[in-house]
């Protein structure tokens, strides 16, 4: 019978439950990365009148819903005027039959859609070849 | 590549369309009317080249009829023009009762 050795596959095992272990926080500095260029990119095309609702754009603390890890760009808080920021966004992107659209959220996640997945790749990739040397 | 595939889906069905903006006037902003718009690209790039140009834009409808039958029938001449979409958002208007759809196409 033959005799096949593998030296060194004990470490090979530890660094592979390592990444296990560590997947989600690994996943977690990923999206936060890429989050905050497609906020950046929101900002740049937000309409400016008073900058209140610009001023209030904002990642949501990072979330793991059994397994789907997400954080929301969202708006917080109401302008001077008492007008939840959430809704003037929203009045603003799809317009309202008295009011014309200004679409400025899908296009600048458009814009940044393909810079910020391979910001995701490229963090994923050096935080496993980290933890892998 | 134009607009002209959207424009030519729209008015197969015999709905009210414009591009980019509706009537100005208050009184015509009170009947189901809808509108179009390109704004932005989706471009698609392979091998470093620009392979395929895309145009990305909304269609809004604004009705009070609430049986869902404009819906159907702008999305199937949307199919039957071969154009890409989705539908966005549905939202209501309680001050003015309008019915508020919005797509989103690519040609």
């Amino acid at each position: 019978m033959a005799t096949f050795i593998c030296p060194g596959l004990e470490q090979y095992e530890d660094q592979i439950a390592k990444l296990g272990k560590d997947a989600v926080g690994i996943c977690k500095y990923a999206i936060y990365d890429a989050a905050g260029m497609v906020l950046e990119a929101i900002k740049e095309n937000t309409p400016v009148e008073s900058g209140d609702l610009r001023d209030s754009l904002a990642l949501a603390p990072m979330r793991n819903d059994n397994g789907y890890i997400n954080t929301k760009i969202e708006w917080a808080g109401y302008d001077s005027n008492g007008t939840p920021n959430a809704l003037k966004a929203a009045v603003l992107e799809s317009g309202r039959s008295n009011r014309s659209k200004v679409p400025f959220i899908r296009p600048a996640v458009n814009r940044v859609q393909k810079a910020a997945e391979a910001s995701i790749e490229a963090a994923l990739d050096k935080k496993i070849k980290q933890i892998m040397k | 590549m134009s607009l002209q595939p959207v424009k030519t889906a729209l008015d197969s069905t015999g709905l009210p369309f414009a591009h980019y903006a509706w009537a100005s006037n208050a009184k015509e902003r009170k009947t189901d009317h809808g509108v179009y718009a390109e704004d932005g690209a989706n471009d698609l790039y392979g091998d470093d080249i620009h392979a395929e140009h895309v145009i990305q834009g909304t269609i809004d409808y604004f009705t009070r009829d609430d049986s869902g039958a404009p819906q159907t029938t702008i999305e199937t001449a949307l199919d039957n023009g071969k154009i890409a979409w989705y539908l966005n958002t549905i939202q209501f208007e309680d001050d003015t009762g309008f019915i508020h759809y919005e797509w989103v196409f690519e040609v």
